[in-house]
């Protein structure tokens, strides 16, 4: 019998899980670790930041869920690795701290045959003084509770404007380093239709606050669409809508200091400067998960299994090169661990060789340079490939072939939301071919016939699809696989 | 804390130079008829795709 250990439930570990379980026999293990009690698609998240759904319907809990198919369930974080084994036992394993099921705070290790570290991201609010929740400072909407704090911010604001007093609201990215400047960019736009639902627009002055050095970055280097007969950049096509709904954009920012009243930023010239807010929804940066490795002997082997920023390197090229050497083949294919051949790390948690747009720095040194996306749909596939090498393995043996889903061969769809509404909701709907652009393969970095953007109703249609298509999946209801990642 | 602020001036992206959508662009975003058959078309692009990925 071998035992599949998943770190993490989110859109990879989950989707890594459902498929080991429906791919292996019931002779073998799954267990999921995960220090959440529920499953979030916080794609919707937005939506619960601007009070258009409750929070209980973007999260669900995953304990049923695993029941029903055979996949063991600890509430619990991963506090260390053990590729290795310890002294007692060769096989790999991991030190758990409990976070629920009446265990928390009781520690455990576990040993693995096969382990899929798909841990997501550390929100580091702390990266920035003042910034997040916690603070008292500014809202968010990486979680859903913090979605919903943001929601109840946002409508005390709108009641100020509704008296009449005049407000300034920010969104945008509270560091330098920030990725998720798509959520980012739907919040903004659907703070904007709320406060014109409400009546109250004009009263308001609303500003997106972004790393990015251009609008239409997103953290990948911005895109090339052919629209009417010319090649239209995203950087054009964004600047349009932000002119179109008067968002007042403020670009190659990093945020030094947050307080009740004011955010205290750099930008790329090295200016500091000062806004003054009533209301601010800032992402924070993301780091890795506190998770440290040790060897057989007990020895610290965190700085060999994971990069600096925490994430675990995997098989993609990290030597250092400057930006005009990179290339789409530093990306990893397999997302195998360095040094281990029965260790995976997918979705945010795998240590990118470098970011996709091109990163800057202020005259202050002050790096300000968006860290590359990996969004929903990647994520979800690279889960599952590395499920099917898994299962692989197990079933063919160890030398079967690893499945391989490099960003620089694959297509995402993004879909930001601008505002709901079944009649009078938009969304940016965008497909991007490949994820990471190849220069070598196209000229602009990405394959036009099939990378495109429009902004219109049937991008919300397509987002509101996708929230009850991908919570439907992730229910593992009957033919959730029939559903791609 | 919204009544007369003293911020340093805020470097505000100048726009001007950007597209602004006519009234015909505007009404065919909420167009339900040509907007249905974006939503199709969008979503079979997503499928050929996820196909065209899956035979690699």
């Amino acid at each position: 019998m071998a035992e599949v250990v998943v770190l993490g439930a989110g859109i990879s570990g989950h989707t890594a899980a459902l498929h080991l379980r429906r791919l292996l026999g019931r002779g073998h293990k799954v267990t999921v670790v995960s220090p959440n009690s529920n499953w979030n698609w916080i794609p919707s998240n937005i939506w619960v930041g601007v009070s258009k759904l409750p929070k209980e319907k973007v999260i669900f809990p995953l304990a049923p869920v695993y029941r029903r198919k055979g996949i063991d369930f600890l509430q619990a974080k991963a506090t260390a690795i053990r590729p290795k084994g310890d002294a007692q036992d060769s096989r790999g394993a991991v030190d758990i701290e409990f976070t629920g099921q009446n265990k928390a705070g009781q520690t455990d290790r576990i040993r693995y045959d096969y382990l899929v570290y798909a841990t997501g991201p550390k929100l580091k609010f702390e990266a920035t003084e003042g910034l997040g929740p916690d603070a008292g400072n500014t809202t968010s909407v990486c979680t859903a509770d913090h979605a919903r704090e943001a929601s109840e911010k946002l409508a005390a604001t709108i009641a100020k404007l509704k008296e009449g007093t005049p407000q300034t609201l920010v969104v945008g990215t509270g560091h330098g380093t920030c990725t998720c400047e798509g959520a980012a960019f739907e919040y903004t736009f659907n703070v904007d239709h709320e406060l014109r639902e409400a009546g109250v627009r004009d009263l308001a002055t609303l500003y997106y606050m972004t790393n990015e050095a251009q609008l239409g970055d997103f953290g990948v280097g911005g895109m090339t669409f052919n629209q009417n007969g010319f090649e239209t950049s995203s950087e054009l096509w964004t600047s349009s809508l932000f002119r179109e709904r008067d968002v007042r954009p403020i670009v190659g920012t990093h945020v030094h200091k947050i307080t009740s009243s004011t955010i205290n930023f750099e930008t790329l010239d090295g200016e500091m400067h000062d806004l003054d807010y009533d209301f601010a929804m800032l992402l924070p940066p993301f780091s890795g998960q506190p998770v440290k490795a040790f060897d057989a002997e007990d020895n610290d082997i965190t700085g060999e299994m994971f990069a600096p920023s925490g994430f675990m390197k995997v098989d993609a090229d990290y030597t250092p090169k400057p930006y005009e050497e990179w290339k789409a083949s530093d990306w990893p294919s397999t997302y195998q661990s360095v040094g281990y051949n029965n260790i995976w790390a997918v979705g945010i948690a795998f240590a990118p060789p470098h970011q996709i747009s091109q990163p800057r720095k202020s005259p202050n040194g002050t790096v300000i340079a968006p860290a590359p996306p990996r969004t929903g749909m990647p994520s979800g596939v690279m889960a599952k490939h590395v499920a099917m090498t898994i299962v692989d393995r197990i079933k063919i043996g160890s030398k079967a072939k690893a499945y391989e889903a490099p960003l620089s061969k694959m297509g995402a769809v993004c879909v930001a939301s601008a505002g709901t509404g079944l009649t009078n909701g938009s969304a940016a709907a965008m497909i991007m071919n490949p994820v990471v652009p190849d220069y070598a393969k196209y000229p602009t970095g990405r394959d036009l016939a099939t990378t495109r953007g429009e902004i219109g109703l049937y991008g919300h249609w397509s987002k509101l699809m996708l929230h009850y298509l991908f919570i439907y999946k992730a229910k593992a209801r009957p033919g959730w696989q029939l559903i791609p990642e | 804390m919204s009544e007369e602020k003293t911020t340093t001036p805020v470097p505000v992206l100048d726009l001007s130079g950007a597209p602004m959508p006519n009234v015909k662009t505007l009404k065919a975003r909420y167009n339900l008829l040509s907007q249905f058959g974006k939503f199709v078309g969008f979503n079979l692009s997503i499928m050929r795709m996820v196909v065209k990925e899956g035979e690699h």
